[in-house]
């Protein structure tokens, strides 16, 4: 299921689902230790007598974020009980607190009483059992926790201080389902501590009169300890809710507004979208810089594992998109994270972990004949250098390069010059983009070539001229290969891999954007304009929703076999970013305006961005948030506006 | 005081709104009616952007809180906003929208 909102601070991020259910709770490092994992944190109301869950049918539910801001907006209206619950989910800006505000309408004519309940099944480090969760009389709050990890669930309302009632007690074990089939008659048991596999709920009481409003504040506050959880709950009772979602609300607004582009030319819907992007993917940093692809912990991509990682291929293009936008200091963290991760030898591994630590891979060390392999996806090593060096382009930076540049300039550089086939002048093979193939392919090599040619920029910079000659003829021998050896004149389009084998698969993939996105190739160029039109002609998906596949026969997640796949978000965005570096004139550019505009129409209502789509619905598949999908709308959008100001000049 | 060019009037149709950077400035256009009128893109009770609110009429109410204003002289109709918003004199000519600051 996807994920509808996602609130943070860089420390603590939270991510909710259609029904407005909490799934995932990482604290206190982004992607690292989820406490929820994926598990549901219900919410429902019991009024006259009867109970209903907010995720049950009868309730109509719509989700967004107050724009500009990481603050949700959301509604929920059960027309049966005659009850609206208009909501704010936060995270507070820089404490540790996720925020909720939620105002209870009675619409009904007679006087009521109703009452709410939130239940918590937290899985402290993500784990099944050993959780402790006992009731506060101190402070008036249920509090989960285990080691160093403290959870403290509290509330008010404007008619009564703290939690109504609560129930705490076990689950997922001895056929007990958890706390929150007791709220189902309306009244939780108050059982003070249990220790195991457990959960709790809460509940706030409210008199309503007919035709009236009536306010909840919620929080749950993070901590190491006990203490620093109930510093956090003394401030929020003294603060306020209500405050602490305006000083969110603000903080965010002002973040977002960078003004580098002009947005002017841009329609409001693509500017919205624009904003929201950059706010989405500021969730999933952690303020020590990894970037991690997706905090939806729902997709099992392989091995019931996820897209919580940072992928240095993913996390690259991010950190071009917040420099497109003006968000240096955020791309900064990220060059900071790898240059404390690339190894020894000058290559980053598959993907992390946030805290640095390397995380899970599918590529084996040997191929299928047994012999040695480097299980890497070099183009991830090349992104991070070429990202690198447009940060340095548009912020001239040089005391922070300076400090990064040994590691991902001098190192990476020297490992990707070593890692080539000195027959071919091609790289040497290693996994592709899409961590499927071991071979050697053109989007590869274009980003080595680029990577490598920004390595000579720097070399420049630093007054190293040998090196920059020396790294130039390797970047000039580099593209007559992938020219020779990789274009087919025939097939009339770059080939997707050379095997190892040397046997070619030449399907036609819309990853040979590759081959222009960052400079590798002029996307004048016949062989670039002539791949191109291959990929528009063969992945253009043949239905009513339309968008561009990743390439022929391609299974993941497939829906059918009867259009050319499923439509992603990156990979239309590419075909945008191609109809904008041709464009010559303003009605040129329209083309990748309809284009951007097709993934304004495809986000969810929240603006949040799917990996893929279903080619019929246009539902969501698989993962939903994808990072990658948001910072390729940024770039796209930022290109056009860079364009649509120099054609217009 | 000094004129300045906020946009094409083509960008902002009837019964529509956009927010505009100019300079320092973040101008709300608003076109009542066939009316131009220019007022400060940010809400005055707490920096919301207002072009992401609703126009019903001449009434414009807050994305972030519901205040409402009067696009026609930036008037507080329901908080809870308390200042009004900056109205500008507006100018339209040539089909570019001008206002004075």
């Amino acid at each position: 299921m996807p994920r509808e909102i996602v609130l943070g601070n860089g420390k603590l991020s939270v991510a909710l689902d259609k029904n407005m259910r909490v799934r995932d709770f990482f604290y206190p490092r982004v992607g690292l230790e989820n406490h929820a994992v994926g598990h549901v944190f219900r919410f429902g109301v019991w009024v006259d007598g009867q109970f209903s869950w907010v995720e049950t049918p009868d309730w109509s539910i719509t989700m967004r974020y107050l724009p500009e801001t990481l603050v949700s907006q959301c509604l929920a209206r059960n027309d049966r009980l005659e009850i609206k619950l208009e909501v704010n989910d936060a995270v507070h800006s820089f404490m540790d607190i996720y925020l909720k505000k939620v105002v209870v309408t009675n619409s009904a004519e007679n006087d009521r009483e109703v009452k709410v309940f939130f239940c918590h099944d937290f899985h402290i480090y993500g784990e099944d059992s050993g959780d402790t969760i006992m009731y506060d009389p101190g402070v008036g709050a249920v509090i989960h926790y285990k080691r160093k990890r403290y959870f403290l669930v509290n509330g008010a309302t404007n008619q009564q201080h703290g939690i109504h009632e609560f129930a705490i007690g076990q689950k997922e074990s001895f056929g007990k389902e958890g706390t929150w089939k007791d709220a189902e008659d309306g009244v939780l048991e108050r059982n003070p501590i249990a220790q195991g596999s457990v959960d709790s709920t809460v509940s706030f009481k409210l008199q309503m009169e007919p035709k009236s409003s009536n306010t909840i504040q919620y929080w749950i506050a993070c901590g190491n300890t006990l203490e620093k959880v109930k510093q956090i709950d003394a401030s929020v009772k003294q603060t306020g809710v209500e405050q602490l979602l305006l000083e969110t609300e603000n903080y965010w607004s002002a973040w977002v507004n960078r003004q580098i582009l002009d947005l002017n030319i841009l329609p409001k819907d693509v500017v919205r979208l624009f904003k929201t992007s950059l706010l989405i993917m500021r969730t999933h940093v952690d303020n020590h810089g990894g970037i991690i692809s997706s905090c939806d912990s729902d997709v099992l991509q392989f091995n019931r594992d996820t897209y919580s990682y940072v992928w240095p291929r993913d996390g690259a293009i991010c950190a071009m998109a917040f420099d497109a936008a003006g968000f240096q200091e955020v791309s900064r963290l990220f060059f900071e994270f790898c240059s404390r991760v690339i190894t020894n030898e000058g290559y980053f591994k598959h993907k992390y972990w946030s805290d640095g630590s390397v995380g899970s891979s599918w590529h084996p060390l040997i191929n299928g004949d047994g012999k040695p392999q480097l299980p890497i996806q070099l183009d991830e090593t090349a992104l991070v250098l070429l990202a690198l060096w447009r940060h340095f382009q548009k912020y001239r930076d040089l005391e922070f390069i300076s400090r990064v540049y040994p590691s991902l300039v001098v190192k990476a550089s020297e490992f990707m010059q070593g890692y080539r086939d000195l027959d071919t002048g091609l790289p040497k093979p290693s996994f592709d983009i899409w961590e499927e193939k071991y071979g050697t392919s053109p989007s590869t090599s274009a980003c080595v070539c680029s990577a490598l040619s920004s390595a000579a920029k720097f070399a420049k910079v630093f007054f190293n001229s040998k090196r920059q000659e020396e790294l130039n003829t390797i970047v000039a021998d580099m593209k007559k290969a992938v020219l020779a050896r990789l274009y087919d004149e025939e097939l009339g389009s770059f080939v997707k891999t050379i095997l190892p084998d040397h046997s070619i698969d030449s399907t036609i993939d819309s990853r040979v954007a590759f081959t222009f996105l960052y400079g590798a190739f002029d996307p004048k160029s016949d062989a670039v304009k002539q791949s191109m039109k291959a990929v528009t002609d063969r992945l253009w998906v043949d239905s009513a929703v339309g968008g561009l596949a990743r390439y022929e026969n391609d299974e993941y997640h497939r829906v059918s076999r009867d259009v050319q796949g499923n439509p992603w978000i990156i990979c239309t965005l590419w075909l945008a970013r191609w109809h904008i570096a041709i464009s010559e004139t303003m009605e040129d550019l329209k083309k990748a305006l309809d284009l951007i505009s097709w993934v304004v129409k495809h986000a969810l209502p929240s603006g949040v961005l799917a990996e893929q789509l279903n080619p019929y619905d246009a539902s969501p598949i698989s993962v939903s948030p994808l990072m990658w999908s948001h910072a390729e709308f940024v770039l796209a959008v930022s290109e056009y506006a860079e364009k649509f100001k120099r054609l217009s000049a | 005081m000094a004129e300045m060019k906020i946009c094409n009037l083509d960008m902002v149709p009837v019964g529509s709104m956009k927010q505009f950077y100019v300079s320092d400035l973040e101008i709300l256009v608003v076109n009542f009616s066939d009316q131009i009128y220019c007022l400060d893109a940010r809400c005055t009770h707490a920096g919301a952007p207002l072009a992401e609110g609703t126009l019903n009429g001449w009434v414009l109410t807050c994305p972030w809180h519901g205040s409402q204003f009067n696009v026609m002289n930036g008037k507080v109709v329901r908080g809870p906003a308390e200042k009004p918003l900056t109205a500008y004199s507006t100018t339209v000519r040539d089909g570019y929208v001008f206002i004075d600051v």
